[in-house]
């Protein structure tokens, strides 16, 4: 059995608010394997972004986390600055969603390439741009070494986002977080920024966690998923499991509200109402006021993540009852 | 390219320069009063005023002076101070220098102290640091400048005598001794107009995505703040700089006044009251001039700056 | 030779001693000397303003001076002079060896020219002065004044600044085509024979002057004046500031000093503060006309009206809260220290019943109201007016105060357009014959513009423009002031000295009643 590249238990994010604490994160528990691509799915407001952001302890105060995120035999959260910097950017690198406001204006991208470089390759000068060219190549981008002196805005939203991979990556990292990358591009586009992070990971040897929203590019791109509601994960599962027969009540809304490519032309079923207000939660599972399979042990306390097959968890009480779906990631219109 | 932006720029300043001219043409010739019975006092009887007049060419037609004024200008001449009898050239190419040292003094002091504090009061907002720091500037902003001035001059000057009282100095070294406490105060103001909105700016920077960016690719603190925060909040300085640049000479006028420097703020001052037509209508030329320099100065070194800035 | 004679003798000897060393100025040095505002335009005869009048004596001669208490002459340039019996002639004796401040010689020949300059009509303000010269002769050290009728102010105006001597060949050796810009590129480096030479002007900033080495006048050592090497003014027009730098030892001296400030700097043990006597009245000038020019009636125009405004007005008080006890009551138009002032005019009194009851008699039992002018930004001013109008107010006037800058105040005023303003006079001519011709007499200002006109006073004054009798003309002068107050076109309010500041090693400084700041004999102790 390999170890775990990274362990995250019990993780909660606080964020203090006018209104009263906005609990985004509670108690979150995963595994993330070496090699691994996983997808954390999830609506907005399920707090998907927030728990990836936790992981390099990115928030600032007065945003408190708790818990424990364990990379390389530490706790990422209880870490010292410096000790946090080397793993930030050298061994665990982030892209965001929006590369226009991600990338700094001011520089170029060859500058902001240099900077990765310089704080954790030790690269200068020619060495620096030889390697910042090389990357701006890997990840596609042509004419890569004219391209080192262009500005963020000077490229094209595709290209962008290609840029700021190869920034990420100038370090060779172990392990990508993706924040919704594909999620401000157009379709076309987003297939190839997709299969470009594939062939990333096959040639780096890197794992990856992907935050979206889309099951369309969890189906297209990742081997394990980990589904996100109301600021708990709600089940994890092979992605082919998932898609076939979904061990949560939400994950089968999920399913159901996309368009189907397969065999039936069915109509969508959107999830009715709207996501919980994770200021005031009622008690019980975050998901009762929208579920059809809802009674009342769903609401007498919060459903535990169990273990309910080999290799899945799920926290749904009525998880036994729910159909098959009977389509495969093919078929759900990827 | 550039160059042609300058020159199209510097060309707009002429049809600026005529808009200038009418309106204080217009203005100072149509408040009540005249030089020469200002100057006299009680003591004008009215041929010694009308026989003055004449020889000063006041009792032309307002459109013909004003014909002659602009005869004038397009030969370089700015014509003649009434009171002081000398060219009106010589006065400022006498006198502007002294406000100009004063000026970017001034610019210099208020920079140093309104960007460090910003930074501070941005980096540690909503704690006390942040709160004392504005609290203070919001406290400077409402001190007339008078008062700043005087209370420098009594305790550094006077009571400390750690700087002269006053006066211009001889060389270089002797500008920049005496100008420190008129250049203190002036920066003072204008590093109490500063910090708020450059406060803002970091914070807006500070929270932007590309800092957390910066810090998710493990960057230290001070190379995120050099490099990243800094440089953009730098351009919003620039901007606002350049855009104060009327109350920094406004603040000279004052200011020249306490402290007793011969610059063209006090001359200005000097010449409405005393109603010298041809000093007022230089000096204001003059003024137009150096704010449409320097709102081209701040353009071009804003879009040198920040690579997204067109020059359109 | 016996005990008590060699005492004496011994006693004599040692006092001459004393007393030789008592008075032994220190030579020597440079002073420096605050002023509030800068000269603009130093010609004697084309200049504007004050600021240039006080100060033109230290770089101009003129044939007599005024004596240091400013109510007579001494000779200046001249050593001597005479006026004929028939008071149509002055002859004056020039001084030998007399030189300007190049060294050249003074000749008859300057003379003559510079008092024709001065009262050729086309050139300048000050024309008025000298107005009763018919010609000038001059030859050798002989000058001969001969005046058109017989003018009993010209002995003083000889002593005025505008007839200061100029070097003719060097004035017009200067560039520009008339007497004007001639005048413009002579008076950046101006030669005179005054005691000082201008060195250095900075403007706005500082003027040096130095030491004249041909200066004729001679010094207590029997050496020629002044005792200073260098003189500088440096310009500070911040009260406060002045008063700083005098403080720190950056000056030592500082003119124009507020009167607010007179009573903190008499008790400094390092500062001399002295108050000169001078001829300066502060007064209120109303409009005495029928209508205004808006044409609404004047209150003012009934004498019953100012007198009783006169009245309401308590001078102490006034004295006390606007020139903080410095200054002393008005009892006639002109200042107790112009010549043929009579001491003997009772002014008026605070006596606010007697003017409630004049003010019913006018009819204004039920009050009136009455707007001043005056100059905004100005302390004494505000100060003055706000006094005045709580005592009108007691008595059911109520002033209204409009705030105007100095220049429209003073276009508003030449066209009569005011009910009131705040005024301020100075004489330049030791002679009472400038502030009447001014204030008393309906001419060319209409009697400072209150349109006030009295044919009885028009009748004295012409008869005291030819009066050669001192004792005559003294009596014309004491009905002409009795009939003014007794008419009241304006209200007196107080005279106030000149308030400079000295350290206390300033020795010899003056400064006389018409303003003039003497520098001549001032010197630095050690």
């Amino acid at each position: 059995m390999t170890a775990p590249l990274l362990k995250v238990r019990d993780l909660n994010v606080r964020i203090p608010t006018p209104g009263g604490v906005l609990h985004a994160v509670r108690g979150v528990n995963f595994d993330l394997m070496p090699g691994e691509m996983l997808g954390l799915v999830g609506e907005s407001g399920s707090g998907k972004s927030v728990t990836l952001r936790s992981l390099i302890r990115l928030h600032r105060p007065p945003i408190q986390m708790t818990g424990t995120v364990e990379y390389g035999g530490k706790n990422l959260l209880d870490s010292s600055e410096s000790k946090l910097r080397d793993v930030r950017g050298g061994r665990i690198s982030m892209i965001f969603q929006e590369p226009m406001s991600a990338l700094n204006p001011v520089l170029t991208v060859g500058e902001q390439i240099g900077e990765n470089l310089r704080e954790h390759k030790g690269l200068r000068g020619k060495a620096a741009q030889d390697r910042a060219a090389e990357l701006l190549d890997l990840t596609g981008i042509p004419s890569p070494r004219a391209r080192l002196a262009d500005y963020p805005h000077q490229f094209s939203g595709g290209m962008r986002q290609r840029a700021m991979i190869a920034i990420a990556l100038a370090s060779e990292p172990q392990l990508l977080l993706a924040d919704e990358p594909t999620t401000a591009l157009d379709v076309t586009i987003q297939d190839q920024i997709l299969r470009l992070l594939l062939r990333l990971r096959e040639e780096m040897h890197m794992s990856v966690i992907l935050v979206t929203h889309d099951l369309g590019v969890v189906a297209q791109t990742c081997d394990r998923v980990a589904v996100m509601y109301g600021g708990r994960l709600v089940e994890t599962a092979g992605v082919n499991d998932l898609f076939h027969a979904p061990k949560h009540a939400y994950t089968l809304g999920l399913m159901r509200s996309l368009p189907g490519a397969g065999e039936h032309r069915r109509p969508l079923q959107p999830i009715p109402g709207g996501p919980p207000d994770l200021r005031s939660l009622p008690p019980g599972c975050p998901f009762a006021p929208r579920c059809e399979y809802v009674t009342d042990d769903c609401r007498v306390g919060e459903p535990p993540l169990l273990e309910v097959a080999p290799g899945r968890f799920s926290a749904c009480v009525h998880y036994s009852e729910l159909p098959a779906l009977k389509s495969t990631p093919e078929e759900v219109g990827v | 390219m550039h160059t042609s932006y300058v020159l199209r720029r510097l060309l707009q300043i002429i049809p600026l320069f005529l808009a200038v001219m009418v309106l204080v043409f217009t203005l100072v010739h149509l408040i009540p009063g005249d030089p020469v019975s200002t100057l006299l006092g009680d003591r004008a009887t009215p041929d010694i005023v009308a026989r003055a007049n004449k020889e000063l060419g006041l009792d032309k037609p307002l459109l013909v002076q004003f014909g002659l004024f602009v005869n004038q200008l397009l030969h370089g001449n700015l014509g003649e101070s009434i009171n002081l009898k000398i060219p009106v050239l010589r006065l400022i190419g006498e006198r502007l220098p002294v406000t100009l040292f004063l000026t970017v003094y001034a610019a210099v002091l208020g920079v140093a102290m309104a960007v460090p504090l910003a930074m501070l009061a941005a980096v540690r907002r909503n704690t006390w640091v942040d709160a004392v720091i504005r609290a203070v500037f919001q406290v400077g902003l409402s001190l007339p400048v008078f008062y700043v001035a005087l209370q420098l001059l009594t305790l550094l000057g006077a009571r400390l005598g750690w700087f002269p009282i006053g006066g211009y100095g001889e060389n270089f070294g002797e500008h920049l001794f005496h100008l420190f406490l008129p250049a203190l105060t002036l920066g003072l103001n204008l590093a109490a107009i500063l910090v708020r909105t450059l406060r803002n700016s970091i914070i807006e920077v500070l929270t932007a995505e590309y800092v957390d960016f910066a810090r998710a690719k493990g960057l230290r603190g001070s190379v995120i703040m050099t490099r990243h925060v800094l440089r953009n909040a730098l351009i919003a300085t620039v901007t606002l700089l350049g855009l104060n640049i009327g109350a920094l000479i406004g603040g000279a006028v004052i200011t020249e006044t306490v402290f007793a420097i011969p610059g063209v703020g006090r001359l200005m001052v000097d010449a409405i009251f005393g109603r010298d037509y041809p000093v007022i209508q230089g000096l204001t030329l003059m003024f137009a001039l150096i704010v449409s320099l320097v709102f081209l100065a701040t353009d071009l070194i804003h879009a040198r700056l920040d690579p997204r800035a067109e020059l359109s | 030779m016996n005990v008590k004679r060699m005492s004496r003798i011994a006693l004599s000897l040692a006092a001459a001693l004393t007393v030789g060393q008592a008075f032994a100025a220190t030579r020597g040095g440079q002073m420096t000397f605050g002023r509030y505002a800068d000269s603009l335009f130093l010609d004697p005869v084309l200049n504007d303003a004050n600021l240039d009048i006080w100060i033109l004596t230290n770089l101009y001669d003129t044939l007599l001076q005024p004596t240091a208490d400013g109510k007579g002459v001494q000779p200046g340039l001249a050593s001597a002079y005479s006026l004929s019996k028939d008071g149509k002639t002055v002859s004056l004796t020039l001084r030998s060896g007399i030189k300007f401040a190049d060294g050249s010689p003074i000749t008859a020949a300057d003379v003559k020219w510079s008092l024709d300059r001065a009262r050729n009509p086309d050139n300048g303000a000050w024309v008025g002065l000298v107005g009763s010269i018919a010609s000038v002769a001059a030859s050798g050290n002989k000058v001969t004044v001969t005046l058109k009728k017989p003018d009993p102010s010209i002995i003083p105006a000889l002593a005025t600044f505008n007839t200061g001597i100029m070097p003719q060949k060097l004035f017009n050796a200067a560039p520009g085509k008339n007497d004007a810009e001639k005048a413009k590129a002579f008076a950046e480096k101006p030669i005179g024979s005054g005691p000082f030479v201008l060195s250095e002007w900075k403007r706005g900033s500082y003027m040096v002057l130095k030491r004249n080495p041909y200066y004729w006048k001679m010094g207590e050592d029997k050496k020629a004046l002044p005792y200073l090497d260098t003189l500088r003014f440096e310009i500070i027009p911040d009260d406060n500031t002045r008063i700083l730098k005098l403080q720190a030892g950056e000056l030592q001296g500082a003119e124009f000093i507020p009167l607010s400030r007179v009573a903190e700097l008499k008790k400094d043990p390092k500062i001399n503060m002295v108050l000169f006597p001078s001829t300066k009245v502060n007064d209120i000038i109303m409009n005495n006309r029928p209508k205004l020019k808006d044409g609404s009636a004047n209150p003012l125009s009934d004498v019953r009206v100012r007198q009783a405004l006169n009245y309401a007005v308590n001078r102490d008080a006034l004295i006390q809260l606007v020139t903080f006890g410095t200054g002393k009551p008005m009892k006639s138009f002109m200042s107790s220290g112009t010549p043929l002032f009579d001491p003997a005019q009772k002014g008026f009194n605070y006596d606010p019943d007697k003017a409630k009851a004049l003010l019913k008699a006018a009819g204004f039992e039920k009050g009136l109201e009455v707007t001043s002018m005056a100059t905004s930004g100005s302390a004494d001013d505000q100060a003055l007016l706000t006094a005045l109008q709580q005592m009108w107010g007691a008595v059911g006037i109520k002033l209204k105060i409009e705030q105007l800058d100095a220049a429209t105040k003073t276009a508003r005023y030449r066209a009569n357009d005011f009910q009131m303003r705040t005024g301020a006079w100075t004489d330049d001519i030791a002679d009472p014959s400038e502030i009447t011709g001014y204030y008393a007499v309906n001419g060319d200002t209409e009697a400072a513009h209150t349109g006030f006109t009295d044919p009885a006073i028009e009748k004295l004054f012409i008869q005291s423009q030819q009066e050669t009798d001192k004792t005559k003309r003294a009596a014309q002068y004491r009905q002409i002031q009795t009939l003014y107050a007794a008419a009241s076109p304006t209200i007196f309010l107080f005279e106030t000295p000149y308030a400079v500041a000295l350290l206390n090693n300033v020795k010899g400084f003056n400064q006389i009643p018409l303003g003039n700041n003497i520098f001549e004999a001032t010197w630095l102790a050690k």
